[in-house]
């Protein structure tokens, strides 16, 4: 009986790894508080967990997830609430569309279309952004933002991989 | 072909091994099923969710950001934990800075001691004098100010917009609108409010707009936050003498900000704009002041000579609140 229910929530727990590793990657956002200098450019976690979990465990990470995870991390950057929910969305959406292009590739092809979806998704951030407020920001910190959330994807894409070697193995 | 680390490497061959045989031709093309249909209804459905949000945000500033406050909460204690131990790194890395840079500080420090106690007796001289000069004309004092220090719980500037979370609201008397300063002078101003936390909307954001009055002459302009370090003056008078340097206080005069809280110095001026560069760097303080401000004349009836702090407003609408609470 207590072998049973340890079961189920050992695979409870595992099959929330998706979600919960996405969510902490939303909550990552406040951490470069420490460096106020770099939060302006600080990278877009989340998106490299969206875009890793809809190519590997689209299952575990339903588009209803995604959006979650983007209304968290627009409360958590203020970011106009439902920002980036629709942002994340539309990334699982498009990766979900693509997905069997993309499942089997080589990390160097991933990375490369992460980087494509980065900017894509980082440029209209700024240009809805800019909608919103009616005023055009700096067009250079978006820059360097998506430039620094595709250097973030290597050691994430590790980081995940190994939280997916969890999920799938036991 | 790139390999990164092996771990990375072989987990992906893994990934290959196991999914090459379920994956489909890359001609293949899924049928129109209801499923499939249901699926992309179900994204138009969340994008069109996200837009009702940003376009209510839009709408009803309060509701939206009630609920933004509301699920930054809920995430502060896990943020705090995860922050920790960059925090304590930074520290460590500041903590080896500054005894390396001890003796040159220690001669910096005297000298500006020795030029405050020059301009320490300038200040007790003007001091006696305004208060002479007060008399004299028997002047309404300024407003009665309350104030709550709250601790930053977060520095939320995106590339899109400059804000702080604080770890004060509504249980502590925090409302909209409310000023926030720190030691060097003018943070922001409080746009939002949950009962135990705030968000600060800083004078570097976009939507920041603070009457100021700039230099000796005190020439009335408005200053406007553009998300870079050094926000904007506008609406100077036309050929206003305004040179780098110039020190830039809060004007009173929409009753929004106490007078003369010290904002920054004007750092370039040329026939483009004039920017400053202000006294307190975004996400720079651990703590806030946020000061309840009320112009003199909204009181009844006329406050203490003393411009008492804290003293009871009969009639006054948020004391009557508060007195029911």
């Amino acid at each position: 009986m207590a072998v049973a229910l340890v079961r189920k929530m050992d695979r409870a727990t595992r099959l929330a790894v998706p979600f919960a590793t996405t969510l902490v990657c939303a909550v990552l956002a406040k951490v470069p508080q420490a460096l106020p200098d770099l939060a302006p450019i600080a990278p877009v976690l989340p998106l490299v967990a969206v875009y890793f979990w809809t190519i590997f465990q689209p299952r575990l990470l339903p588009p209803v997830a995604a959006f979650a995870a983007g209304l968290l991390y627009d409360a958590v950057t203020g970011q106009p609430f439902g920002l980036y929910a629709g942002l994340f969305t539309a990334v699982h959406w498009l990766v979900s569309e693509q997905h069997r292009h993309l499942l089997g590739q080589t990390v160097a092809v991933l990375w490369a279309s992460f980087a494509l979806i980065a900017a894509a998704t980082i440029g209209s951030g700024w240009l809805l952004a800019a909608i919103f407020h009616w005023s055009l920001a700096d067009p250079l910190l978006p820059f360097c933002q998506a430039a620094a959330t595709g250097f973030s994807f290597p050691p994430l894409f590790w980081l995940l991989s190994r939280c997916e070697a969890v999920v799938v193995e036991r | 072909m790139v390999r990164w680390t092996t771990g990375a490497t072989a987990l992906v061959y893994v990934t290959m091994s196991r999914t090459s045989a379920d994956r489909p031709r890359p001609d293949y093309r899924p049928p129109l099923t209801a499923s499939n249909v249901f699926k992309r209804l179900g994204y138009l459905v969340l994008i069109a969710l996200a837009a009702a949000f940003m376009v209510l945000a839009k709408a009803d500033t309060r509701l939206v950001d009630g609920i933004s406050l509301e699920v930054s909460q809920v995430a502060a204690p896990l943020a705090d934990g995860l922050a920790r131990p960059v925090e304590e790194m930074v520290d460590a890395v500041e903590a080896i800075r500054r005894v390396t840079a001890l003796n040159a500080e220690n001669e910096r420090l005297r000298a500006e001691r020795d030029q405050l106690f020059q301009w320490q007796a300038v200040a007790r001289r003007l001091e006696a004098e305004n208060t002479a000069l007060r008399k004299l004309l028997n002047a309404v004092p300024d407003g009665s100010t309350l104030f709550v220090t709250a601790r930053v719980l977060a520095d939320t500037s995106g590339a899109f917009a400059r804000s702080e979370l604080v770890n004060a609201g509504e249980e502590e008397g925090v409302a909209r609108g409310q000023t926030v300063v720190a030691a060097g002078g003018l943070v922001g101003r409080v746009v939002g409010v949950s009962s135990h936390a705030a968000r600060v909307l800083l004078i570097s954001d976009l939507n920041s707009r603070v009457p100021v009055l700039v230099g000796t002459q005190r020439l009335r302009a408005i200053l406007a936050g553009d998300n870079s370090d050094q926000p904007k003056l506008l609406y100077l008078p036309p050929h206003a003498d305004v040179s780098v340097g110039d020190p830039v206080v809060t004007s009173s005069e929409a009753g929004v900000f106490p007078a003369d809280i010290p904002v920054g110095v004007v750092a370039t001026a040329d026939a483009a704009a004039v920017t400053v560069s202000p006294f307190v760097s975004p996400g720079g303080e651990p703590f806030v002041r946020i000061i309840d401000y009320r112009p003199a004349v909204l009181m009844r009836p006329p406050p203490a000579a003393d411009g008492g702090h804290g003293e009871a407003r009969p009639g006054h609408p948020e004391d009557k609140e508060r007195q029911q609470r």
